[in-house]
């Protein structure tokens, strides 16, 4: 079957963060036709949605199947609430779109389950949204397949965020951030990013882990029982011993976005990715302490993933982190935070 | 001046002659080595000092000019040079770790307590100087509560024939006890609380431990001991609830141009935190209190070492209690 000139792309749902839909506003090969949601999505949701749909010049049609029946999309791109997650790529898979999804990719296995059971069956093409397109994992992968270190033996990865996610714990002040944006914990999130390099890096799955998590920045993640640190310890396929450290460290606790940090130790060598992610770093006299101190080049991340995406579309082949894929990063997630709460390490589960 | 007895001539001694020759507190009077070639050799670079065959023939020789003796021998002798020392009179400094289990660290322990004299155990990363700051930070408050600790250090693979001790478990107590106790010792000083789970993996010449803690706060260590060329690597990054603290070779990379591409100039922070070590022991036995690292606090490592070691052996947590710890 011949690809399209350009395939045409479906958002669906804009509620958590809309950089998914824009990676493809301006890509030669797709065409973003419309945003759409369900009806019953709350109001704030809705207006989320029609501020996207302003920013990319298409209309915003609630009612996700009127809207795929008129814009006969070859794509959907969900960007909903975790909770719905799986609900709308389901449905969009069932419908015979290939779909890409923000993370987490589900809160639940069974969900992940549910999206590769209708993906697979509809033959169609899942990309979790992932940072994998960065030049140094990248160059990171080369180098491992490439065998220049030798066998792989060891992994870590430290994932850490500097942004504050509302008031300290023991603080009096009020919450300003909504309830919308701190319903998860941060391993359960961002999880996706380290694990997904691992996986990308050195192509293996991991099949137990031990995890250590808490509540040690934020009131509303100890409230709520949710971690905003974790460490996870990782047995993978081949004996490759794994670990990160990942969490939302509090804005005063990195001079960039976070750190970023990826070890691999081979039979015959080691190597090192330090970097604050690809951004440039901005300081002019007058900054004021919260203005944000780097401009993210992460544009130029997102279009080769895009880039990819379209290869696999074109060719029908894998995209760079599938439904598979992400499954086993969320089962990884929740047997290290199973093992937080256990103190046992935890088998990572696998589709049945 | 502080007179030092060096006993044991391996493959590190000459590092520990240059960070004593280094020093303003302590001087080397003497090595000892049973093999009279490295003692021979490292008595030649100390200034042509006296070398002889063990501590015994030396102690008992009448000719013991020396105040303290520095324990550098294969780890199974380690409590038994230790008690030689101690029982003669003598401060003793000794290499990590300070015996092959808890329970013997602890006999040297008391019984330098009950002699009087200064006990040392080298857990030489509380000297290294970017890990000096780290706490210095932590103990002025600026970092706030630790939450998350996480250390990386690489070593060049151990060398010498496979038979060597220091591939013999039996003789090096094994990757934990070896070398996780620089680790494990790190976590105690820095998080500064008693750990409640050690999880540990071990791989060909890799270890990873894994530590909780009843406050929430978390440590992961990760060590190789296989890289093929070149020196080591040391990264550490500490998270507490008001800021982090990121100490790491990497970002203190010195780089030389002399046209193509340029080359990393790593500094031997081993060396100073070597001499640094030295001097702390040196001015606590002037100043006749107890040195910053003390045998309790080796006593202390090496039970959580145990417990990793066991853990890393059977494939579960290791729990601690207040007597040892139970594997989950």
């Amino acid at each position: 079957m011949t690809s399209p000139e350009r395939y045409r792309v479906l958002a669906l749902s804009a509620a958590k963060h809309d950089y998914v839909p824009l990676a493809f506003k301006d890509h030669p090969r797709f065409q973003v036709v419309g945003v759409s949601d369900e009806p019953s999505a709350a109001g704030w949701v809705h207006e989320c949605n029609e501020r996207l749909a302003a920013d990319l010049g298409v209309p915003y049609e609630p009612g996700v199947d009127a809207a795929i029946a008129r814009h006969r999309p070859h794509v959907a791109v969900v960007s909903s609430e975790a909770a719905r997650h799986a609900q709308l790529s389901v449905q969009a898979a069932n419908a015979g779109l290939h779909v890409v999804q923000d993370k987490p990719m589900a809160p639940t296995v069974a969900d992940c389950d549910a999206i590769v059971e209708a993906v697979e069956r509809a033959g169609v093409r899942f990309l979790l949204w992932n940072r994998n397109t960065q030049p140094a994992i990248e160059e990171a992968r080369r180098i491992v397949h490439a065998g220049e270190i030798g066998e792989p033996r060891a992994i870590h990865v430290d994932f850490f965020f500097c942004k504050d996610a509302g008031v300290l714990l023991n603080s009096d002040e009020p919450e300003e951030i909504p309830d919308s944006w701190l319903s998860e914990g941060e391993l359960t999130v961002e999880g996706i990013y380290p694990l997904a390099y691992m996986r990308h890096i050195l192509g293996l799955d991991a099949l137990r882990a031990f995890g250590r998590a808490s509540a040690h920045f934020f009131r509303r993640h100890a409230e709520r029982g949710v971690e905003d640190i974790a460490t996870v310890s990782l047995e993978m396929e081949q004996g490759v011993i794994g670990s990160l450290c990942s969490g939302r460290i509090g804005r005063p606790s990195h001079p960039n976005i976070g750190e970023l940090r990826v070890h691999v130790v081979g039979s015959t060598g080691a190597l090192v990715i330090a970097e604050p992610r690809p951004e440039v770093a901005v300081h002019t006299r007058g900054l004021a302490p919260d203005d944000d101190r780097n401009r993210r080049t992460d544009e130029e991340t997102d279009r080769r993933q895009v880039d990819h995406f379209v290869t696999a579309l074109d060719t029908g082949g894998d995209t760079l982190l599938t439904a598979r894929h992400g499954r086993h990063i969320v089962a990884t997630v929740t047997a290290a935070l199973e093992s937080a709460r256990t103190g046992r390490s935890c088998e990572v589960s696998r589709p049945s | 001046m502080i007179r030092l007895a060096l006993v044991g001539c391996g493959r590190n001694a000459p590092a520990l002659v240059a960070a004593v020759t280094a020093s303003d507190h302590c001087e080397l009077s003497v090595v000892a080595d049973i093999d009279p070639q490295p003692a021979g050799s490292v008595a030649r670079a100390a200034n042509a000092i006296r070398h002889v065959g063990d501590l015994g023939s030396l102690l008992a020789s009448g000719n013991a000019d020396f105040d303290a003796v520095i324990v550098n021998t294969p780890n199974d002798s380690h409590a038994h040079i230790a008690l030689t020392a101690i029982r003669a009179g003598r401060h003793v400094l000794v290499e990590k770790p300070l015996a092959l289990s808890a329970d013997e660290a602890r006999e040297v322990t008391q019984a330098a307590e009950r002699a009087d004299v200064r006990l040392m155990a080298a857990h030489t990363l509380r000297f290294m100087p970017a890990n000096v700051q780290v706490q210095r930070a932590l103990a002025a408050g600026e970092l706030g509560k630790p939450g998350m600790l996480r250390s990386h250090r690489w070593l060049r693979r151990f060398p010498g024939p496979p038979g060597g001790w220091k591939h013999d478990p039996a003789r090096s107590g094994g990757l934990c006890l070896h070398e996780g106790v620089h680790e494990i010792d790190q976590a105690l000083w820095l998080i500064d609380e008693r750990p409640t789970h050690v999880h540990a993996l071990a791989g060909p010449e890799l270890l990873q431990i894994h530590l909780g803690y009843a406050s929430g706060a978390m440590a992961v260590c990760g060590i190789a001991t296989g890289l093929p060329l070149g020196g080591g690597y040391y990264s550490l990054t500490l998270i507490g609830s008001l800021g982090a603290a990121y100490a790491d070779d990497h970002h203190n990379m010195h780089l030389v141009y002399r046209g193509g591409r340029p080359q990393a100039a790593l500094t031997d922070l081993r060396a100073s935190a070597v001499r640094a070590q030295f001097d702390e022991f040196a001015r606590a036995i002037g100043e006749e209190r107890a040195p910053s690292v003390s045998g309790a606090d080796a006593v202390a490592a090496l039970q959580i070492a145990e417990a990793a070691a066991a853990s890393s052996a059977s494939g579960h947590t290791a729990h601690l209690t207040d007597s040892g710890y139970d594997l989950a």
